[in-house]
Formats: structure tokens, sequence, C-alpha cells
């Protein structure tokens, strides 16, 4: 709130100086403050079972593949997706020029570390997600196959989310299963810190694959349990984006068509 | 399992940001977002 404040006579002091020409363009930067609705689990996309949790991974961790507004399923970390004739054998095209955060280079030997260390770690919640795979083997540097049991179509639709998150192999490796106190994947923002109950910081990464379309520098995650209160918090400027749920609360309130 | 109903995501953010997309999964992506 005080930051605002502080930005806000800032803007002011900007604009006086400028005479008055000073329009309110988009800068490069600042801080983008999200609430969530509860506090994420571990933030290690082998072992997470929150919905929140998903969301800050969509910062810190990028899938094979994405989303989009029409629900079609687009290229994220991967550039294909071919299924053979037979429907057991899956053949994916990897992003080329991709690091993670340690600067490691993702290829197909990280993305087949990634998926046997979904498929096998003890623990994983993502093994049943990928059930239908047999084996993950490496065709070329940016070629995986997967072998799978049986034919198995909705299997796309599972890496769009975590289990599609690529994790650097040298950090998961010398982390273990502590991986999730301080992730290393390879998504637009990267892991600073977290406060349990309070905060979630991220900043952005400089050698991500899409830099060009990132444009703030942090993000903060506040878990705000109460939606009244996380409201209450967007409406006087200390939240800039908010968690949708619980929607219905407040969706019925008049308070919402206020900001 | 048979879904007999699908939840509402009601999205709010401030008029300083630009850029937000609403995706149906819920999920808040980050990328081309931009704060005034």
């Amino acid at each position: 709130m005080r930051q605002t404040v502080r930005r806000t006579a800032l803007a002011l002091a900007l604009s006086i100086l400028a005479g008055g020409a000073f329009a309110p363009a988009f800068a490069q930067g600042g801080n983008l403050r999200i609430g969530l609705g509860d506090d994420p689990d571990v933030l290690d996309p082998t072992l997470s079972r929150t919905y929140t949790a998903r969301i800050v991974f969509a910062s810190i961790c990028d899938k094979l593949f994405d989303i989009d507004e029409k629900l079609a399923i687009v290229p994220q970390l991967a550039l294909s997706y071919a299924t053979s004739t037979d429907g057991k054998t899956v053949t994916i095209k990897l992003r080329p020029g991709v690091k993670f955060h340690d600067g490691e280079v993702f290829d197909a030997a990280a993305a087949k570390y990634s998926l046997d260390r979904h498929l096998n770690m003890k623990g994983s919640f993502r093994k049943p997600e990928l059930a239908s795979v047999e084996k993950v083997e490496v065709a070329d540097p940016l070629t995986i196959k997967l072998q799978l049991a049986a034919p198995f179509s909705p299997l796309q639709a599972q890496l769009t989310d975590r289990a599609g998150m690529m994790v650097s192999p040298k950090a998961a490796e010398a982390s273990g299963d502590k991986f999730g106190l301080k992730p290393v994947c390879a998504g637009p923002y990267k892991f600073v810190e977290r406060i349990q109950q309070d905060r979630i910081v991220v900043e952005k990464f400089a050698d991500y694959w899409n830099k060009d379309q990132v444009f703030i520098d942090k993000i903060t995650y506040l878990p705000i349990v109460d939606a009244t209160v996380r409201l209450a918090n967007l409406r006087s400027g200390g939240l800039d984006l908010m968690d949708p749920r619980p929607t219905i609360r407040w969706a019925r309130t008049p308070a919402c068509a206020a900001p | 399992m048979i879904y007999l109903y699908h939840p509402q995501y009601l999205i709010a953010h401030t008029d300083k940001l630009e850029g937000f997309r609403p995706i149906s999964d819920g999920i808040l992506r980050v990328v081309g977002l931009k704060l005034k």
C-alpha cells in the first residue's frame, strides 16, 4: 500500500518534470502481486497436488505443451507431437535453445530425465497420469519417443500440466526430494524465496526462450485465504491480480463490479 | 466419470494490468502481462 503511494507520488513528480507531457506508458519492470486462495503445497511438479501450486508453476515451470484461449493444445517446450499408426509410439520434437534457470541446457536427455522422474520418483502424483508410458527414449538430441503399453489419446493433454513440466536434471539430482524447496525449471520466472503462509517471490529469468514477451520483473504470490479480504486488497491496491476461487461468494456482491 | 457442472472462474485484476488472457483451465499465465 505504502509502495503504491510512493509509486503514485513518483509518477506525479515525473509528469511535472516532463512538463505535463508525461504519458503513462508501459514500463519494463514492476512487481506483480497475485493473491492466491490458499498457500500452495510443495513446489515440486512431481509431488504437487494443489490448484494454487499450478498457478505458481505457470511462472516457474514450463511444460511440453500448453492450452490456449480456445482450449487447443499448443507447443511450449515441445514443438510437435506425432503418434505412430499403431498408436503405441509417440514422437515429440523439442524446442531448441531452451535453458533451465541454472544455465543447464534443455534437451532430449533432460526431457527423458524429467518424465522418468515423474514415472519413478517415490511419492510421485504424476505416475497415474503417465501410466500409459512404458519407456521414454532419446531418439536424437531434440527428439524423444514415448513407448506406450497401449494407445492412449489423452496423453498429450496430460503433458499440458504438471506431468509435462521439465526440471533441471542437475538441480533435481542434487536436491532429491527437497527439490520443491527451490525448484529449478525452464519457465519465464525463477524461484527466489518462499515464506510459508506469507509469500512466494519469483524474478524474471534473463535466458527464457520467449523472453521478449516477458515484461514484468518480479511476481509476488500472496496467499490470502478469505476471498472477501483478497478482493478488498485488490480494490485498495494491495494486489494486482487475484486467484478466482472461490467465486460464488463474491461474484454476487456489488463490490466485484467496482474495480 | 460424468461431470454434471463446471466451475466458473471469474478473475479480477487492477486496470493497471494489461495483456491478461483468461484461459478456461483457471491457471493465471504471466507471459505477456504488463503493468502500467
